[in-house]
């Protein structure tokens, strides 16, 4: 029998085939980041880096499931041999685990004191630039204007019972803020709150948007979620508004966490990792941030205010120790897994 | 002439020698591989630091309340996957492959078809068809939808083993009196529970290690705490122990019942039991029937296909979607090529005893019964660590294509290893012939059917996988299930349901491949 009539012959020449096409795409110069922020927001972004130097971007994005804490372990996981060379993280709090385990290199990329103090690292760790506020996206439809939440504490308001909402506090900006909240506030106080949050049977949902998404459609009443997924649904032209929590005289304030970017300590291409932050640092990219979908809050000095969304000076800000609250995040999402989601 | 042969006898012991070496090693790499993965996250669970320790396997046991709840949550979602598939399942098998149905080429096409659906495809559209749903966080739902994707492979297997009844036994019980009813009862569906067993083991596994669904809805089980802990624990240490009972559990039942179920040899090409006649019943059941089959494809497309955005067709979704696609196509083609190849021989190592047998049934077993996050987790500590250019390339997704599915196409090809007829390998092996000439001559052209449908299975399987890709995919790469899962947490079902058409377009010739093989031939009786 001839060997080459078998379908063996034919499996081999498409393996063959296959390594081939993957090795010839493979073959390029390249920085590699990973990134928790939407991939909708960020690869526009990419792309008028890769425009600009020449220079490839691959980027892992986060799945919106498990949002940074993924990235974060990845990076744990590769720390024998790393292969991320930027982190760009749409939050603080897992950047300073990070710091505080050794897995950043100091930095002093151009553009980086443009930015205030509080949003950089002393030593050059971590930079911090466009934020995004936590906010209570309300149904006007469901709930009059009368009885607007102005609180975080009023996502336990019993005559919203189960039609509350907010992402899993597992992951990304619900996970820190969590952890904010027990560094500034304590354990106990944290832990009530939680409680009254399952008290009243609030729906957990996968991520942030999908959070949005479910106040949009009128399957909750408010729900706690980032100004980025707010904003797309009053964008839309759902019937939604937003609220800043705790943002009036007597509040605690409403929580402002910002991106941060970082240099992996022995990332194989940090030439290229620093362009990028330089890069990202820019005010064109912190004004295209504002003015896009996402509807970031600029920081930097020199980029453009954002006009759709309020600010740290608009806005009672929620104070917090960032590395307390880094500090603390182990420590709470135990209890947000011994006690919230079981 | 003495010299000559001396030679020639020589050289034939070292091409033999080579021959052999080349091919157990071939053949014995991928099976190495997955012990050596699972004896990696073991030691790492064993030795987290500096020095060895229990703490993190005291830790886990101990908790109590956290076994309870996804034990339960695990065991009513596979009881309720498992005793839907039974209820639907086994009738429709039943009148599509051993009645005159009318339409069952057409029931066959479809359910090859649904089957081939990714499980998410079906899932996300059973849980979030406009949208984000409140996730239900109920292992019932969980079950259901498990049940319905899972329904289209149960049916085939289930026919396949109902077609593979002896036509002699059925004839022989019809002769001595018995009824049609009785006929399947006592000898036809006993006869198949090889089929049954099979089918449902594999809903079963693949229920209880897959987390795609139960992440969508947040039901907490096995599989889907096992993901989340590796995803958010600083150290693998706490889900991997978390990971290793029902690893056990799965692989000593897949063990245990591998030594009760034997497959019958019998070529099903010329098997082909019989079928019955319906009768006056023959066209209600016969519109019933492919109702249900396409039912079970045009429900969850429909819903996908209806939030479509108008003005955007196939063109626009492959170009937007271009790079997953080159991702995901060359790499699910190559694992289905590399299992395929490599499915005979294994296959064949299985049917023919000996000790290899016993190390590839703890493979199989341990292989299949490991979630897909564990698998994933622990091929990115491996090849991170010792592998460095196959964990930075697209390659690394074609091999946990090929950990995950290789144990199904091997099962798939050991029915059809068993039909060959061992006098023909006796007849090569006194030729001079060495095992792997014998592989090359004789099993794989004799096998050439079941590796072509072994291709296009884990070929399908590669371009539907998501929990092992997930974490070893590399930078600047995504796949399609990847792409789709993304789209569907974000709600943007609309790109959702472009990606699944894009998906159906790559399976589409895949489909028509197995179409085109050929399929039993069955006799009527009344």
């Amino acid at each position: 029998m001839n060997s080459l009539n078998t379908p063996i012959a034919w499996l081999c020449a498409v393996a063959v085939a296959a390594a081939a096409f993957l090795a010839f795409r493979d073959s390029s110069s390249h920085v590699v980041v990973y990134t928790a922020l939407d991939r909708s927001f960020s690869e526009p972004i990419f792309e008028l880096f890769e425009e600009r130097t020449g220079i490839e971007v691959r980027a892992v994005y986060d799945s919106e499931s498990t949002k940074t804490v993924g990235l974060v372990n990845r990076i744990r996981g590769e720390r024998d041999r790393p292969r991320c060379d930027v982190f760009w993280n749409n939050e603080i709090v897992n950047t300073l685990r990070l710091r505080r385990e050794g897995y950043l290199e100091p930095c002093s990329p151009r553009g980086a004191k443009s930015f205030p103090e509080q949003y950089r690292d002393a030593e050059g760790h971590w930079h911090g630039f466009a934020a995004r506020a936590r906010v209570l996206i309300v149904n006007t439809d469901l709930v009059p204007e009368t009885g607007f939440p102005s609180a975080l504490r009023d996502l336990a308001d019993p005559r919203y019972r189960g039609r509350t909402a907010i992402a899993k506090p597992l992951f990304g900006t619900t996970a820190s803020h969590v952890a904010c909240l027990w560094s500034r506030l304590g354990e106990e106080a944290t832990r009530s709150l939680l409680e009254s949050f399952k008290e009243n049977d609030i729906q957990i949902h996968g991520g942030n948007k999908g959070c949005a998404v479910a106040v949009g459609t009128g399957q909750a009443a408010f729900g706690l979620t980032d100004t980025d997924d707010a904003i797309i649904e009053v964008d839309a032209g759902r019937p939604v508004r937003v609220v800043y929590p705790d943002g009036g005289p007597d509040g605690m304030g409403t929580l402002f966490l910002p991106n941060t970017l970082a240099l992996i300590k022995g990332g194989p291409r940090p030439r290229e990792a620093l362009q990028l932050i330089e890069f990202l640092l820019s005010p064109q990219v912190e004004g295209l941030l504002a003015e896009g979908p996402s509807a970031q809050i600029a920081l930097g000095r020199e980029a453009k205010r954002n006009t759709r969304v309020r600010g740290p000076t608009q806005v009672r800000s929620f104070e917090v120790d960032f590395s307390r609250a880094a500090t603390s995040f182990d420590a709470a999402r135990k209890v947000v897994e011994e006690r919230f989601l079981r | 002439m003495k010299p000559t042969d001396r030679s020639s006898t020589g050289w034939r012991r070292v091409r033999v020698v080579v021959e052999t070496t080349a091919a157990v090693s071939l053949h014995a790499a991928p099976v190495l591989f997955v012990f050596a993965i699972l004896s990696t996250l073991l030691v790492e669970s064993l030795y987290p630091g500096e020095t060895w320790s229990l703490e993190a396997w005291s830790n886990v046991i101990s908790d109590s309340e956290r076994w309870g709840s996804l034990i339960e949550n695990t065991a009513v979602a596979t009881g309720i996957c498992l005793a839907g598939l039974a209820v639907v399942g086994t009738p429709l098998a039943g009148v599509i492959f051993k009645t005159n149905a009318a339409g069952s080429g057409l029931a066959c096409a479809l359910l090859v078809v649904a089957a081939s659906l990714p499980i998410h495809v079906t899932g996300a559209s059973l849980v979030a068809p406009g949208g984000p749903t409140i996730p239900s966080r109920s292992p019932v739902e969980l079950g259901l939808a498990h049940g319905v994707a899972h329904l289209p492979i149960f049916v085939l297997l289930v026919g396949s083993a109902l077609l593979r009844v002896p036509r002699a036994l059925e004839e022989a019980a019809m002769t001595d009196g018995c009824s049609p009813w009785r006929t399947l009862w006592t000898v036809t569906l006993p006869n198949a529970r090889s089929g049954f067993v099979i089918a449902g083991l594999l809903a079963g596994i693949w229920m209880s290690t897959d987390h795609a669904i139960s992440d969508l809805l947040l039901v907490r089980t096995f599989a889907e705490e096992v993901s989340t802990q590796f995803q958010t624990a600083a150290r693998a240490a706490e889900p991997t122990v978390l990971a290793v009972p029902q690893t056990i559990v799965l692989g000593a039942l897949l063990w245990m019942l591998s030594r009760h179920v034997t497959p019958t040899a019998d070529d099903p090409l010329r098997a082909g039991g019989l079928r019955w006649s319906l009768g006056r019943w023959r066209g209600p059941v016969s519109l019933i029937s492919i109702l249900a089959c396409t039912t079970l494809i045009g429900w969850p497309l429909a819903r996908l296909l209806a939030s479509l955005p108008e003005g955007r067709g196939l063109a626009y979704y492959a170009a937007v979607f271009r790079p997953e696609l080159e991702t995901s196509v060359p790499t699910s083609f190559a694992a289905g090529a590399i299992c395929a190849m490599l499915a005979a021989g294994l296959a064949w190592r299985v049917c023919r005893g000996g000790k290899p047998r016993i190390v590839l049934g703890l493979w199989l077993a341990t292989s299949l019964a490991t979630s897909a996050p564990v698998l994933g987790f622990g091929l990115v500590r491996v090849a991170n660590r010792w592998l460095g250019p196959l964990y930075d390339s697209p390659a690394i997704l074609t091999t946990v294509f090929v950990l995950r599915f290789l144990p199904i196409a091997v099962l798939l090809l050991v029915p059809v290893v068993r039909t060959i007829p061992q006098d023909l390998e006796h007849a090569a092996r006194v030729d001079g012939s060495s095992d792997a000439r014998i592989l090359w001559h004789v099993i794989h052209p004799l096998a050439a059917r079941g590796t072509v449908i072994a291709f296009v299975v884990v070929t399908i399987l590669s371009l539907g996988e998501l929990s092992a890709s997930l974490l070893v995919t590399p930078p600047g790469h995504m796949t399609i299930s990847q792409a789709f899962a993304s789209k569907i947490h974000y709600g943007l079902v609309g790109e959702a349901a472009g990606l699944c058409l894009l998906a159906l377009v790559c399976i589409a010739p895949l489909a028509i491949v197995l179409a085109l093989l050929p399929w039993p031939r069955r006799d009527v009786r009344s």
